[in-house]
């Protein structure tokens, strides 16, 4: 077999193997509204992997996959100044939602995530999303082990902080308390 | 504090709202197409092609709370204006031809109705999309019965009351209560545990809503014998009885108007069936795993004349815009109207609806610019499509305002699409 067919046929086994998870990823990422398109993505990053195919670790292939969607995504987003939002309607359209997907739609936990600083947010998500390793949250991100670790333990906290609110909580009961008698 | 344990919870927490997670597989054939596409020995733009829209429609369809998109056509001409695309051979050959100028109809696709958005920033969130809508003579639509009664609704208790009424339905204390920013400056309420149970109340299109979680739901699967009708049925009356008795409601859902309750409870007013629900998740067994609905009640109720359903089919091919505003029917002049063009939105898709086979009327909820929120009859049809668009930034099946057009008023929006390239 000649190089460039092993190449192509690399390529292929790899698309096979992690398409659907990076276009899962993008399009968690992707709200309605957005002006971006996820299929459009999906072809840039797996043209960018054909291109750099040997650049891509063997061993983390969808971790690089991934870091490369989330700069085709910060380059598509560029421009734009409004905060990520991760958006999904509540309401359901006809009677196919079920009641777990509306109630966990979760609209304090999105606000809280939605809050975080773009690099603990997506160490969270590439954990709790698309279950990445830390060893492979830090290929996806690009930095150290210990670097990603730190940022998703940092983001675990403030997440849950944010959930609290602190000492706002107390004055908040409070309040209400007071507005219902 | 020892935060180990909530960690885990935390994460399983966000993992349940992964928003793409019924995203379906790609298909193989568009695997290699992804691969034909990458390898390329010219770096092509990408175009659309049938199966990519169907599967960008699908993933929508599924994967998304939001509105859906259903059919779409592929394109086949690069940087084509639209009304020339809708002009294309493909669109002539089974239905008469449709004057170009007048073929395409904007809607406005319905606007995510995350509580953070509504009323606010809502342009943002909407998405307007054309649509072609072409009527088989074959097909009768019904005319309809002239009048029909629109109602205003409203909510009894603010979202932070609620949810102080509601915990106890829950088996809730509330003895600690949450808060969180929905979007904008809007306050939602929470109680409970990041594990379940918890109940959440949230104000969305003017309408206070609550949504509950029961104890370790996250993981609990559908699948598997559920249990007995009747088991189902007296959970349900039992749970939305308290949720009326606690949030002080004459009962906007009537026992006797119950259709289903396995899972999704539509509410009717007077017999009218709304595009309001409340829905109902159980474990096999027939526990409650999660549940979420409306605290809202009539207020007021008007009656309008109303169009055909031919004729509403008809305006969906006109540019509409975001309805904003509802005329007095003794009123004999139009109503003020806004007419300075809303704010540009992105549009990227067209949409083709071959034909109207039916029509039935029900009430849709809108919200106007004054902040009031009305059940207004509607034109809900169906054709080819198993999802459609509504026409005036209502949500839900594809519908129009069956109330006379001279006591609607709508704000237009400038419309912006982008290029579509050429498909490979």
């Amino acid at each position: 077999m000649r190089a460039d067919q092993r190449r192509e046929q690399r390529f292929s086994r790899l698309v096979e193997r992690h398409a659907d998870a990076v276009h899962r990823y993008l399009r968690n990422r992707l709200s309605s509204g957005d002006g971006v398109d996820a299929e459009d993505i999906l072809s840039d990053v797996l043209m960018i992997a054909w291109e750099r195919l040997e650049d891509i670790p063997p061993d983390a292939e969808a971790p690089w996959l991934f870091g490369v969607a989330r700069n085709r995504l910060m380059n598509a987003h560029s421009k734009r100044s409004r905060r990520t939002t991760i958006a999904r309607g509540i309401r359901p359209y006809g009677p196919a939602a079920p009641a777990e997907d509306v109630a966990l739609a979760d609209l304090a936990l999105r606000s809280a995530i939605d809050a975080l600083p773009p690099t603990e947010r997506e160490a969270l998500l590439l954990t709790a999303w698309e279950g990445l390793t830390p060893s492979q949250l830090a290929v996806a991100l690009g930095v150290t082990v210990n670097a990603a670790a730190i940022r998703l333990s940092r983001a675990k906290s403030m997440l849950l902080d944010h959930l609290r609110r602190g000492d706002d909580l107390r004055e908040s009961s409070d309040s209400l308390a007071r507005d219902t008698r | 504090m020892d935060r180990s344990g909530e960690g885990d919870d935390l994460l399983a927490r966000v993992a349940a709202i992964e928003p793409a997670r019924h995203t379906p597989l790609l298909s193989k054939h568009a695997v290699r197409g992804l691969v034909r596409t990458a390898t390329a020995t010219e770096r092509a733009p990408s175009g659309w092609t049938w199966p990519r829209y169907r599967l960008a429609s699908l993933g929508a369809l599924v994967g998304s709370g939001t509105l859906v998109i259903a059919a779409i056509i592929g394109l086949d001409s690069v940087g084509t204006s639209l009304p020339a695309v809708l002009a294309s051979a493909a669109w002539t050959t089974r239905h008469p031809p449709v004057p170009s100028t007048s073929a395409v109809g904007v809607l406005f696709r319905a606007k995510s109705v995350t509580a953070g958005y509504a009323g606010t920033n809502d342009v943002s969130a909407s998405c307007p999309v054309l649509l072609d809508v072409r009527h088989t003579s074959s097909v009768v639509l019904p005319r309809g019965p002239g009048r029909a009664t629109a109602y205003r609704i409203s909510s009894p208790l603010s979202p932070s009351r609620a949810l102080l009424s509601l915990a106890p339905a829950f088996g809730l204390d509330a003895s600690q209560v949450m808060w969180f920013w929905t979007g904008g400056h809007t306050k939602g309420w929470w109680t409970g545990s990041l594990a379940g149970p918890s109940l959440t109340t949230f104000s969305s299109k003017g309408i206070t809503w609550w949504s509950y979680v029961g104890p370790r739901a996250l993981g609990q699967h559908r699948g598997g014998r559920l249990a007995p009708g009747a088991v189902t049925r007296r959970a349900t009356l039992q749970l939305l009885g308290r949720v009326a008795s606690g949030a002080q409601l004459g009962a906007l859902v009537q026992a006797r108007t119950l259709s289903s309750v396995r899972d999704f409870v539509p509410l009717r007013v007077h017999g009218v069936t709304t595009d309001e629900a409340f829905r109902i998740s159980f474990a096999p067994g027939g526990r409650i795993t999660a549940a979420v609905g409306p605290l809202a009640t009539v207020s007021s109720a008007v009656t309008y004349p109303t169009i055909s359903a031919l004729d509403a089919a008809r305006m969906l091919r006109r540019p509409m815009g975001k309805l904003v505003g509802l005329a007095a029917p003794t009123s004999t002049a139009s109503p003020a109207s806004t007419r300075r063009p809303g704010p540009t939105v992105y549009c990227g898709d067209v949409m083709s609806l071959e034909h109207v086979s039916s029509a039935s009327l029900s009430l849709r909820t809108a919200k106007l610019a004054d902040g009031r929120v009305w059940l207004l009859p509607s034109w809900t049809f169906s054709g080819t499509l198993p999802v459609a668009w509504s026409a005036d930034a209502a949500f839900g099946a594809a519908s129009a305002v069956a109330i006379s057009p001279r006591f609607l008023d709508y704000q237009p929006a400038a419309i912006r699409t982008r290029t579509h390239r050429r498909a490979r």
